[in-house]
């Protein structure tokens, strides 16, 4: 029975640390432009057919992918708020809303056209082994996701820590206008932040995608499941990205066994909501 | 040094400042007192490229800056100290002091300038690994100035720098400003407590409504009759 | 006066013309009018919610989808007649809504939009193995052939006009007024003393009850019920869509959103997401160039001073 938990505990650790990292995007975008994301799912999905399609032409390991992915996110990104974002952000608080979702329904159907509604993996064979340490067996695919989640985490740490680019971001959001007296361009560190959000949100979909099959409209749970992440662990914060991605983790992990794959993702939801309705400003706090 | 010819600046389309001319030279102080609302932090926001003037021009060392972006005006060799300090309260004393130079030259030799600024206010120095928001107010205000510093400026305007301060603590900034003159810098000093300024200034000007109505010798104005009816409290 | 009357005989006029239409007019075009008045309905209240009190639901397809497994189930099971189930369906959406309001109501922006989707996605993940109403394999509506479509265009046409006078009424009475001022700017309105979230729980139960009805009759038309259509997220991007074009929050744009809507959907009809991803394109263009929808720059255009909601 121990042993039981032990795993669902584990995986769910693990697990948890890939949907932080898939949260985090979301978490920068809202954290420094205020805006929250609704096609951010679809975005990690475009990654992971991006990898697909990479993979299909030169035949090399997802992982690898990524290398190639990662700065075409990042371009999307820096495109994505400087042609649409900024043009929304003055006319009202709506307009975010609406805008994020018609993207979310035009890149979930343009990936339906160009690449059916079959399911589609990125797994490699190398993933699927079992793994037995300790007599625990941890599923190879969340560890990886969880490693990788942490490489990520600490590069940006240091990028938010050291560079200038990276402190400006951080002081920007703080006091915009204080910024500009000093000379930050705000328009300028938004595009970069926005690029660094996607770059991570494309990282987080190829991962995702070798850890889970997908379909076109797979990005919707997602979404969901990193606004969970971030509203439990607050905006922007990077230690509150990894809590809520814990728990997240854990009550899919849980819920999965509890209840059985039908409605696993359903009592997520649910444990999400609940919490947004107990505290909706998160356990780290922060409002919108 | 700095021109200001004539500007009128508007806030969408209600007019703030209208027709307001003035002049520093190299080297010295020069104070802008007037009642809150007058114009004075937003002729500040002017200076540096935050607002831009409808009408009139601003030059600096002979070379026009009005139209200018904010990080081009800094680079040419003016920084501000903001009204109300405006710390980045979330990030350390050091990572504050590091943005100040974000925009300029300095940033490439962040060290240096930082040595400098450290040896003009050794106890930001001490402190450098705290969070802005942690230090009292005074410590606060040198953060501020120390920040406007970063940049190496040859002009550094100060938008009411005593502004919540206790009065010890207004004489150790107003020590600092003139230890800042001797470094090199030239001043421009915006006051509502208009004794200090005119007290530690070589020249001033009075800015009412949106315009400036007085000019001239801080130790004229000081004595001045208007002036003292309305800022010197007599 | 004059004016008065003459407003009162377009209306009459027009109304007429709408009862006896389908007497003239062959099945398909049937067909296409009550799925035009249905979604009309349900998308007029959808942009008058977004645009005049603010609420952005993305959830609506829970209504669409309960009021549809309810009045089939009523009428199959239970053998209710067809328009009692109709109608308890109804209530059974508002009170859904009404429960739903509490929780829902408290979150702002964007949240609540969020909160919504999450709803609806754990109705349909609900439905989606619930073996009472066939779970995955769905549900044949056997009671509902017996209607036809002569017969089921008139509640889509009571909905549909009634719609247009509900939300006339709402946006010019109290509560429409407190709305508005909550769409502005929620925190001041609060302090002026309206009772926001009375206000907005009242027009969402209202807006939700109509759109459960718009689901019943839909799903009468349809005979066909399953959880992945019937809660699809796609109910929504089409009120969207159709509120957009015309111009969110408007009476008349949703009128011409409808009609290009369903236009746009015989033509697509073969291509799978073609007709998805078009609105979608669509709605962007529109949000990022001329937020004020197609009905706006004709009205412009027209030069017709249409007071608010018009």
């Amino acid at each position: 029975m121990i042993n039981i938990i032990a795993n669902l505990f584990i995986n769910g650790l693990l697990l948890g640390g890939l949907f932080a990292l898939t949260a985090f995007g979301l978490s920068i975008l809202a954290g420094i432009m205020k805006v929250i994301n609704i096609a951010h799912g679809d975005f990690a999905i475009l990654a992971a057919y991006l990898a697909l399609t990479i993979m299909r032409f030169l035949r090399i390991d997802p992982l690898l992918c990524i290398l190639i992915v990662a700065p075409i996110m990042f371009g999307v990104g820096y495109l994505f708020q400087r042609f649409t974002i900024n043009r929304v952000l003055p006319k009202g608080a709506n307009q975010p809303v609406l805008v994020t979702f018609a993207l979310s329904i035009v890149i979930q159907n343009l990936l339906l056209l160009v690449f059916t509604a079959d399911a589609r993996s990125l797994t490699p064979n190398y993933l699927l082994m079992s793994i037995n340490i300790f007599s625990l067996s941890p599923s190879p695919r969340y560890l990886l996701g969880f490693v990788s989640a942490l490489i990520v985490f600490s590069a940006i740490f240091l990028f938010f820590k050291k560079t200038y680019l990276g402190k400006a971001m951080r002081a920007v959001p703080f006091d915009p206008e204080a910024a500009k007296m000093i000379g930050i361009k705000s328009e300028v560190v938004y595009n970069y932040a926005a690029g660094l959000a996607l770059l991570v949100v494309g990282i987080a979909g190829v991962l995702l995608g070798m850890a889970f099959t997908f379909y076109p409209d797979t990005g919707p749970t997602y979404v969901l499941l990193s606004f969970g992440v971030v509203v439990l662990g607050g905006l922007g914060s990077l230690k509150g990205s990894l809590v809520g991605g814990f728990i997240i983790g854990e009550a899919l992990v849980f819920g999965g066994y509890l209840f059985g794959s039908c409605f696993q993702l359903m009592f997520c939801y649910l444990v999400i909501l609940v919490i947004l309705y107990l505290r909706p400003q998160g356990i780290f706090g922060g409002k919108l | 040094m700095l021109e200001v010819n004539s500007i009128d600046v508007f806030y969408g389309d209600l007019q703030v400042l209208w027709g307001v001319s003035l002049k520093v030279n190299r080297g010295e102080i020069v104070s802008l007192i007037g009642p809150n609302g007058s114009g004075k932090t937003t002729l500040c926001k002017t200076l540096v490229g935050v607002l831009r003037p409808k009408a009139g021009s601003i030059f600096f060392i002979g070379k026009r800056i009005d139209q200018l972006s904010t990080p081009d005006i800094i680079r040419s060799g003016i920084s501000i100290v903001p009204e109300g300090r405006r710390l980045f309260g979330n990030m350390s004393v050091k990572e504050n002091l590091e943005l100040g130079a974000y925009a300029a030259e300095t940033r490439k030799n962040v060290d240096d300038a930082l040595e400098w600024v450290f040896s003009i206010f050794p106890r930001l120095r001490e402190r450098q690994n705290q969070l802005a928001s942690s230090l009292s107010g005074g410590e606060q205000q040198m953060l501020a100035i120390a920040r406007g510093l970063m940049s190496k400026p040859r002009f550094l305007i100060l938008d009411e720098p005593s502004l919540g301060l206790a009065p010890k603590i207004v004489l150790e900034v107003y020590d600092l400003i003139k230890r800042i003159r001797e470094e090199g810098v030239t001043i421009l000093l915006v006051e509502q407590y208009a004794d200090k300024a005119l007290e530690n200034s070589d020249r001033g000007f009075v800015l009412e409504n949106g315009r400036v109505v007085l000019e001239g010798p801080s130790e004229k104005l000081f004595r001045d009759e208007r002036v003292k009816k309305a800022y010197l409290g007599e | 006066m004059a004016r008065l009357k003459n407003q009162y005989l377009y209306i009459f006029v027009i109304l007429a013309f709408l009862v006896f239409l389908p007497l003239w007019v062959g099945g398909f075009l049937r067909d296409a009018l009550i799925l035009i008045l249905l979604y009309l309905a349900a998308a007029e209240v959808w942009g008058f919610m977004a645009k005049h009190a603010g609420i952005v639901s993305l959830g609506q397809q829970a209504f669409i989808g309960v009021g549809g497994y309810a009045t089939a189930v009523l009428s199959m099971y239970y053998g209710v007649p067809m328009w009692a189930s109709v109608m308890i369906a109804g209530l059974m959406g508002g009170g859904l809504a009404a429960v739903l309001s509490f929780p829902l109501l408290k979150l702002r922006g964007i949240y609540f939009s969020i909160g919504t989707f999450l709803v609806a996605e754990v109705i349909r993940l609900f439905f989606n193995s619930w073996e009472f109403v066939g779970a995955g394999k769905g549900l044949i509506f056997s009671t509902a052939y017996y209607v036809s479509t002569l017969i089921l265009y008139y509640p889509a046409l009571v909905l549909g006009v009634f719609s247009i006078f509900l939300v006339y009424y709402l946006y010019h009475s109290k509560l429409g007024f407190g709305l508005r001022g909550i769409g502005g700017d929620e925190d001041a309105a609060s302090s002026l003393g309206v009772n926001t979230f009375r206000c907005k729980a009242l027009c969402f139960v209202i807006a939700s009850l109509l759109t459960t009805l718009v689901g019943a009759v839909n799903s009468i038309h349809h005979t066909y019920l399953h959880p992945t259509s019937a809660f699809s997220i796609s109910w929504t991007v089409n009120f969207l869509f159709i509120a957009v074009i015309g111009g969110v929050g408007t009476i008349f744009g949703p009128i011409i959103g409808s009609i290009i809507f369903v236009a746009l959907g015989y033509m697509l009809s073969q291509y799978l997401g073609l007709s998805l991803l078009l609105e979608g394109i669509i709605v962007l263009a529109i949000l990022l160039t001329f937020p004020e929808g197609l009905w706006g720059v004709i009205s412009r255009k027209l030069k017709l001073k249409l007071k608010p909601p018009l």
